[in-house]
């Protein structure tokens, strides 16, 4: 009896199912072409995993074999064991790395089999969501040491150099790195800018960074277009390189300033979530210098205000409540003309349903200061493995490394791998990806220890004052400076 | 008169009506996102009605995350969370309402004491004690603490359910030979059953929606649970994948909505228990 009223309740949460579903359609369910086409590759995807996995149970010998002989992006990974170095001799040693859930995790566990194959060690990946990475990866630096490798934003990464829970690396270098592990390879600016704090070398590059401009390259191409410019300001309409140019372009495209403008804006950036630093930097403002004291009060700062406060008459009214989501998808729906964005907006332009598909260009963020951004690897100071989690940082950023990490939207740090004409096709970011890194000076991430996000906050507080205009550019900045002077003072770092 | 009752009735239906579109429209959106292409979820224009629904969403958890794994260690933690819980609550209830003992009083409000604290709080010493105890990571350890974060509310509902019984009803037991054990498991437990099943329901929710001691406790995809797993599609730098988020909350709903729909009854009667007394 119990158990036919239970039942008759089962049914009926089946049956208010099954009627929300037929409410939400009163027709037909399916699976979307772009779906299907997925679902084929996933299929792949698995075919080729159970292909390796079965090839992994044939002798070791063959294994090794066949793993020198991987070929990609038309480069044979010839120097897998890193010039010997690696010949199975870690076995029964084991790796606890901790990755951010997503991209970052298929990156690092694409290259997790071959260096098992060829160390003899296990590697064990720990994803951890991306809101709570830093502070997860925090906790078991400063309590339980499980962690071996720190893959972390180049900021926070400073940060944990300063408070020693990260390994200096020169040393490891010098008496682990196989002899062909190149350095200088990487490129130069981010190299020295991620790689080296305090005076001492504490990470290697693993993911880089930085803010691009992305443009309706149908417009700019747009013959009439181009004579209306040309008639409007008699010079030609080109994709602006410096910030006044950028002003000039972003005002034409902007309906309230010229009626005839296809785009209802000139511009466009997310401005939500502490992101208008972000443009600030880009406009060739800075926060501190070398010497972690406050570089934002000055001349570049002012112009850097000023130009902000220019680009916001040719932006949506609604812009400072922008997140990612929201500005992207407002360039991708073909509302804007410009936008400077990090690289990830690409894939919302290329996505099915986007206005704007095959009709962006990428180039350098006007006046050449782009924002930088990305990861580093270090070991863990804790780490009772460190040799070992020197190896695999080695053999992640080395330059056959590079080469698996990319297909991962990883993209490459060494300028070799820019070289290679199948990596240069690969994507069409990579040009004006090149170049910005050669621009790039100023982290994203104010680059102080400990305080690190409040005095984003702070900056973003001031910017957003002058921007609603209840204060002046000058004012801003003054107020900035002196918050960020109180602020590192209070650290005591010089003790 | 009767136009007066007929425009309460009528504002009545409107403020309920009101009151349930509020409640049941972020559902409604939720299961209707979860239909959606990624190209018909971001639009300017949103769409209320779907002459199609897509599975794109579903088909994409299912294949590109471990959706049914996290999905299995939820109810596997919140499923054995309740079950030890209303045990040991039962229990703990029976026998704060039976016997009178020296220190109960303090005993009781001590309870309740434990059950301000922040969860927060615990959160690290139960890090740094698991990683001892080599419990981190593992299903068992979980439970046990969500069990830990569960007892105090379930004890102190237990109890005022016990407190409702009765007394003669126990001492007619006694008159008839009753043992203790038998009291509580022939004659109180049938008796505040309601009041179980409210605490099943507050006990089951609590843990299967709970997020920061399984983030901070859990590790391996193995051994995750559902909500860790649904923030960590989210990335930075990259689209919020709305559909499948959606499609995972859906997925999420399931257990709680069956649970709640089951015992419905007994909640009724469980949240009126104690209204009237004597």
């Amino acid at each position: 009896m119990k158990k036919n009223k239970l039942m008759k309740k089962l049914l009926a949460v089946v049956c208010c199912g099954m009627m929300l579903t037929g409410s939400l359609s009163g027709c037909g369910v399916a699976v979307s072409d772009e779906a299907k086409g997925s679902s084929t590759e996933t299929e792949n995807v698995q075919t080729e995993s159970v292909q390796a996995e079965n090839e992994q149970t044939e002798n070791t010998e063959s294994e090794v074999k066949q793993s020198e002989t991987i070929v990609k992006y038309g480069t044979e990974l010839a120097n897998l064991d890193l010039d010997g170095t690696l010949h199975g001799q870690y076995e029964g040693q084991t790796l606890t790395i901790p990755v951010m859930s997503g991209d970052f995790e298929k990156a690092v566990s694409a290259v997790v089999p071959v260096f098992e194959q060829m160390s003899g060690a296990k590697v064990v990946i720990e994803s951890i969501p991306g809101e709570q990475y830093t502070d997860k990866v925090q906790l078991d630096l400063n309590n339980t040491h499980r962690y071996d490798v720190v893959l972390s934003p180049i900021a926070i990464l400073h940060g944990f150099a300063i408070a020693g829970k990260v390994e200096p690396l020169e040393e490891m270098i010098n008496t682990y790195a196989g002899e062909s592990y190149n350095v200088d390879d990487f490129l130069p600016g981010l190299f020295n800018t991620y790689g080296y704090y305090d005076g001492k070398l504490v990470a290697i590059p693993y993911k880089p960074d930085v803010m691009l401009l992305f443009y309706r390259k149908d417009l700019f191409e747009d013959e009439s277009v181009k004579a209306a410019y040309q008639e409007k300001y008699g010079t030609e309409l080109k994709v602006p390189e410096t910030n006044e140019e950028m002003i000039q372009v972003a005002q034409f495209f902007t309906k309230s300033e010229n009626q005839d403008s296809p785009v209802d804006y000139g511009y466009c950036a997310m401005m939500l979530k502490g992101s208008t630093r972000l443009l600030f930097f880009n406009r060739g403002g800075d926060d501190i210098d070398e010497n972690l004291n406050p570089n934002m009060n000055n001349a570049e700062g002012v112009a850097a205000m000023n130009r902000i406060l220019e680009l916001q008459k040719s932006a949506p009214k609604e812009w400072v409540q922008m997140g990612w989501d929201e500005a992207n998808q407002f360039f991708a729906n073909g509302n804007a003309a410009m936008m400077e964005q990090w690289p990830g907006l690409w894939l919302t332009c290329q996505a099915d349903g986007s206005a704007v598909k095959d009709k962006v260009g990428v180039a350098v963020a006007p006046g050449k200061t782009p924002t930088l951004g990305g990861w580093g690897a270090s070991i863990a100071t804790e780490s009772k493995n460190k040799e070992l989690a020197w190896k695999f940082i080695e053999f992640m950023t080395s330059r056959d490394g590079e080469l698996l990490k990319i297909e991962n939207t990883m993209d490459p740090c060494r300028a070799s791998t820019y070289e290679i004409p199948e990596v240069q096709a690969s994507s069409e970011l990579y040009e004006a990806l090149m170049e910005s890194f050669n621009y790039a000076k100023t982290l994203a991430d104010v680059d102080v220890p400990y305080i690190s996000s409040k005095l984003c906050d702070v900056m973003e507080s001031y910017i957003q004052q002058a921007m609603d205009g209840s204060m002046t550019p000058e004012e801003a900045l003054e107020g900035m400076e002196k918050e960020f002077t109180t602020e590192i003072g209070n650290l005591g770092l010089e003790d | 008169m009767k136009k007066k009752r007929m425009i309460q009735s009528v504002g009545l239906a409107v403020m309920f009506l009101i009151l349930g579109i509020l409640f049941v429209f972020p559902l409604y959106w939720t299961v209707l996102t979860s239909f959606k292409t990624s190209a018909q979820v971001f639009v300017e224009k949103p769409i209320l009605f779907m002459d199609t629904l897509y599975l794109d969403n579903y088909i994409e958890i299912f294949q590109k995350s471990h959706v049914l794994t996290f999905f299995k260690n939820s109810l596997l933690t919140a499923g054995g969370t309740t079950l030890l819980s209303l045990l040991l609550a039962s229990m703990a209830g029976f026998g704060l309402c039976r016997y009178g003992f020296k220190g109960k009083k303090a005993l009781q409000n001590s309870i309740l004491i434990i059950r301000m604290i922040p969860a927060l709080v615990y959160t690290i010493p139960y890090y740094i004690i698991y990683n001892k105890m080599h419990l981190l990571d593992t299903l068992t350890g979980l439970t046990m603490s969500y069990i830990s974060f569960a007892l105090p509310m379930a004890i102190w509902l237990a109890l005022s359910f016990f407190l409702d019984i009765p007394q003669e009803i126990y001492e007619s037991a006694e008159i008839d030979g009753c043992s203790e054990f038998k009291m509580y498991t022939r004659i109180a437990l049938p008796l505040v059953k309601a009041g179980l099943a409210v605490i099943a329901i507050l006990v089951f929710v609590g843990a299967w929606n709970e997020f920061g001691l399984a983030l901070v406790l859990q590790s391996s995809d193995a051994k995750k649970t559902l909500p860790i797993g649904i923030a960590s599609m989210v990335q930075t730098h990259k689209d919020t994948p709305s559909g499948s988020l959606a499609a995972a909350g859906v997925l999420a709903m399931i257990p709680a909505v069956i649970l709640s729909m089951a015992t419905q009854k007994y909640i009724v009667k469980g949240t009126m228990a104690g209204a009237v007394k004597g």
